[in-house]
């Protein structure tokens, strides 16, 4: 039976389903929304069909072929508008400035909690 | 009014969580693209600014841990986004697998075509799987969804009072 102590994550899954029913059916009915295609396939599942499928390890450190089109992909980015361009550049150097400290802090904790 | 640190970065983790969560899922393919209207450039850059956002919660959230045990600080702390057991350490354990994943994505320019893929794969799963934590972490957690009632003066002189011991009362 329904415990009583969890009504309130029933609640909340209602609120989160109709929320969810409702999307789908604004969408579903709107006319002029696009026809999404290839509704059967996620980025995961793309990216191991296309690239992860019989790979070894060593083909994840090799150069390859692909480095011209990462390299367009690259330069696609790259012409932005300036407020894209400078909050990019801000977050990437956050993101890189941190994460060393964040590898060493997690070995530290790893060790610390071991212990 | 006593509002612990703990308790605040728990808030804002879950809800730059959220916001990753929903942008991310509506990246990941044209099956959840409804998420956000199928607006995957707006998607993108929500992403990428909550990443650098969730970058600096976990590092802050790191610091305080490893100060607390430099301080052999040994309290539980009902709110802390990161722990040594239960869903405390599989938060911090998926929240590096997502972060580190995310970085190769980021410089998918450095890695080709088959790192980012693997990437994209590990970051994905690791994903629905942390979604599915969140969901039992909810489920189990219900009680902090009770608005918590005043707290007598002594008690909050003491520093206590507030969810956790509102969820004590309920066991």
């Amino acid at each position: 039976m329904l415990n009583p102590k969890k009504l309130h994550f029933w609640r909340l899954t209602f609120i989160f389903g109709a929320l969810t029913i409702i999307t789908l059916f604004f969408l579903w009915s709107a006319p002029e929304a696009r026809k999404a295609e290839m509704m059967t396939t996620r980025m995961g599942n793309m990216a191991q069909g296309m690239h992860v499928s019989n790979i070894t390890l060593y083909d994840l450190f090799r150069d390859e072929e692909g480095k011209e089109q990462m390299a367009q992909m690259h330069s696609h980015h790259q012409a932005q508008a300036p407020i894209i361009w400078n909050l990019s550049f801000l977050t990437t150097g956050l993101i890189f400035l941190l994460l060393p400290f964040i590898i060493g802090g997690s070995i530290i904790l790893a060790i610390l909690w071991i212990k | 009014m006593n509002i612990r640190f703990d308790f605040i970065m728990h808030w804002v983790y879950a809800i730059v969580w959220a916001l990753l969560g929903i942008s991310g899922f509506a990246m990941v393919g044209a099956k959840y693209g409804w998420l956000l209207n199928f607006d995957y450039a707006t998607a993108d850059y929500v992403h990428r600014l909550m990443a650098a956002v969730f970058v600096l919660i976990t590092f802050i959230s790191i610091v305080y841990e490893v100060y607390r045990n430099i301080k052999n600080d040994k309290r539980y702390l009902a709110w802390s986004v990161f722990g040594k057991s239960g869903y405390q350490l599989f938060t911090f354990i998926t929240t590096l697998i997502l972060i580190i994943t995310g970085v190769l994505i980021w410089v998918h320019n450095g890695i080709g075509m088959t790192g980012m893929g693997f990437a994209l794969l590990v970051h994905e799963y690791v994903s629905y799987l942390a979604l599915a934590g969140v969901i039992w972490h909810i489920y189990v957690k219900c009680h902090a969804l009770i608005w918590p009632k005043k707290v007598d003066r002594q008690s909050e002189q003491k520093g206590r009072g507030g969810k956790a011991d509102v969820a004590k009362a309920m066991d």
